[in-house]
């Protein structure tokens, strides 16, 4: 008998001791109790101002007008890779600051060269004179490897062809990002932090780990008002459109002038053309 | 050191005997392993709550290389899953009779990688609270869909198998062995295609990725369950011994060089001089003289030069210790290989841009961590449950 309770109380000792242990490496990993984390978790999520029901909601206010397609033509002998919509894209879709996160990369080609790895997008000088630039972004693809690559149905394709994330949906798996042939999807690694005064009313704040995307700034296109980075452009390199309307400015451009897209090989049919 | 299991207290679930005494007495040895592994998964579960707490930001990965570790984890775990299966069915199916005493412990290895394969890669999601989702608006078209699925039902798989095992589903094994099989290679290429189908990763997007998987999860899954059928009985009363080792070292025989044949095709249409592309270059390029060198040049030496030689070796082949050797290397070797399948995919991101990735420590914390889950697991269970199948078999 007498075995039997100190092997109970060797057990119970051995439970306490490392019960003990494990809030004290808690306490070491995070600076706070476990308790504190898991409450915190929640607020955090209480913090995201978009319940489910609002982010379907979001995308379908205003809903997509019937039979526009969208997409975009660049002119590439007109970017003069100043990187002024990178930081315009980042300020009117609340994209944390501290999240690493750019939905437009500029990349700096080789003077002759198409080669995507050659490009450079850390380049400090611009423009140069042996060098163009390629602005590079989520092409709203009409076959979108992402949307199909999804395991939960979290991202689609709009009627009007830009495909979006439902930010409670996503599970941050991050599949889309791995078949994503041009890199434009992003993950949110950090929580998203937005100066107060700074945070527009019109795109919701995404909560931490979940994957993001260019939307062709949908809360401004749906309502006939320009992408931001179609404004900001201070030589009018990008035109945006409705590529289903003969009379609009990118059809216009697509008829008479010679595009490229990127990676026409992987089938995606991209919709942002390169001019040029 | 064999306390006789006749000691303990018997507990009887579905007609799987228990001794859960067992846990609690052991030798000083035993309490130290448990002492260790409980620390180490201790240290990563505190950890995973700074992954919760911060964000995925704590591991190594970023936009360019969004998997890294963790997935590379999940593929070595599934790998190493598919051994106890493999044996049930070349018992039941094939009549490999003298492989019976490893069906118990095969099974057990077997749960216990696939649970910790899904640990791991539900480690990788930035919200695993979501995981309803796959049930709520399940997709169809997306190949991870479908390994999340397959990777649940061959877990549900082997703990029916636990039961047939041990339990009172003895006539089952028959059934088992036929399903089994199929599921354990339909696991692997699943998880092959997770990759092989990515187009945008040109070093991934490759039809060998399905059979490579399986080949490798055969000779990782073989070599470890030489490793246990070495070690275990001196700690519990399963009776194995050389001649199921020399019956699992003539199956690695065949399994190794199919396994190179498999990674040479790859390479040769990477390498080929007119058939070199230039973004298989760039990865391969990166490999080779980049920081993760030692993956490929590794896993060529570890997992298949070093232990073929020695399993073909007349002398060698029949010396235990040089079994051991080579077993402990496929193991290692294959590891290193889903280091390299991963990080050759991962090394230029689509818009070119070459990858600096290295491990953080609490991502190498987390991954000890659950590392040391899986052998806690299965030192519980080894211990808990009766190892000898007896004559009835």
């Amino acid at each position: 008998m007498a075995t039997t309770r100190r092997i109970f109380l060797r057990y119970i000792t051995s439970g306490i001791m490392a019960l003990a242990t494990g809030t004290g490496l808690m306490k070491f990993a995070t600076g706070e109790t476990a308790e504190k984390v898991v409450s915190k978790l929640v607020s955090d999520n209480s913090t995201f101002p978009w319940t489910v029901k609002k982010v379907a909601e979001y995308y379908r206010d205003p809903p997509p007008v019937e039979g526009v397609r969208y997409a975009m033509a660049i002119d590439t002998q007109a970017c003069i890779g100043c990187r002024r919509c990178m930081y315009a894209c980042i300020k009117e879709n609340n994209t944390g600051r501290k999240s690493g996160i750019q939905y437009i990369r500029l990349l700096e080609m080789e003077e002759s060269s198409f080669d995507l790895l050659n490009s450079d997008p850390y380049y400090t000088e611009a423009p140069q004179e042996d060098k163009w630039y390629l602005p590079a972004h989520c092409n709203q693809c009409e076959k979108p490897s992402c949307v199909q690559a999804c395991p939960v149905t979290a991202t689609w394709q709009e009627d009007d062809g830009i495909v979006v994330v439902d930010y409670n949906k996503c599970i941050g798996c991050r599949f889309c990002m791995v078949n994503c042939p041009y890199g434009a999807r992003k993950f949110n690694w950090v929580k998203n932090e937005v100066p107060e005064d700074e945070i527009n009313p019109d795109v919701p704040i995404r909560p931490i780990g979940v994957v993001e995307k260019c939307t062709f700034c949908i809360h401004r296109t749906r309502k006939g008002l320009k992408p931001r980075c179609e404004v900001v452009c201070p030589v009018g390199a990008r035109k945006f459109g409705d590529i289903h309307d003969p009379d609009s400015e990118i059809s216009n451009m697509l008829r008479t002038r010679r595009v490229t897209v990127l990676k026409e090989d992987m089938g995606n049919e991209p919709q942002v053309y390169y001019v040029g | 050191m064999l306390e006789n299991l006749e000691d303990f207290k018997k507990y009887t679930l579905l007609g799987v005997d228990m001794y859960p005494g067992r846990l609690i007495k052991g030798t000083l040895l035993y309490y130290m392993w448990m002492a260790g592994l409980l620390l180490i998964l201790l240290m990563g579960v505190a950890s995973y709550f700074t992954q919760l707490r911060y964000g995925m930001v704590i591991t190594g990965s970023r936009n360019e290389v969004s998997w890294s570790l963790y997935i590379i984890d999940f593929i070595y775990f599934v790998g190493l899953a598919a051994g106890g299966l493999i044996v049930v069915s070349s018992v039941e199916l094939f009549g490999v009779k003298k492989l019976k005493p490893l069906l118990r412990i095969g099974v057990l290895q077997a749960m216990c990688c696939a649970i910790v394969a899904i640990i791991f890669v539900s480690t990788d999601i930035g919200h695993p609270e979501r995981f309803y989702r796959f049930f709520l608006s399940p997709n169809f078209s997306s190949m991870m869909f479908f390994d999340f699925m397959v990777l649940g039902g061959y877990t549900a798989l082997t703990i029916v198998d636990l039961w047939v095992m041990f339990g009172s589903g003895k006539k089952f094994m028959y059934a088992m062995a036929v399903i089994s099989l199929p599921a354990a290679i339909g696991l692997h290429t699943v998880t092959g295609l997770v990759f092989g189908l990515a187009k945008s990763r040109p070093s991934w997007s490759s039809a060998i990725m399905g059979p490579l998987f399986v080949s490798s999860a055969i000779t990782s899954s073989l070599a470890l369950l030489i490793l246990l059928a070495l070690i275990m009985p001196k700690f519990t009363n399963l009776k194995s011994g050389s001649e199921q080792v020399f019956l699992m070292r003539d199956a690695l025989t065949i399994a190794i060089p199919v396994d190179v044949f498999f990674l040479f095709s790859e390479i040769i249409t990477v390498l080929w001089p007119y058939s070199q592309k230039p973004e298989h270059l760039v990865g391969i390029n990166f490999i080779l003289h980049g920081p993760f060198a030692f993956s490929l040049f590794g896993e060529i030496l570890l997992a298949s030069l070093i232990p073929f030689i020695i399993i073909l070796h007349p002398k060698l082949r029949q010396s235990i210790p040089w079994i051991v050797a080579a077993s402990v290397m496929v193991v290692v070797g294959v590891y290193l290989k889903r280091i390299f399948i991963v990080m050759v995919g991962m090394s230029i991101s689509p818009l070119g841009e070459l990858v600096r990735y290295s491990p953080t420590l609490p991502e190498l914390m987390v991954t000890a961590g659950w590392f040391s889950l899986a052998v806690l697991l299965f030192t519980v269970t080894t211990r808990m449950l009766d190892l000898d199948p007896g004559e009835e078999h």
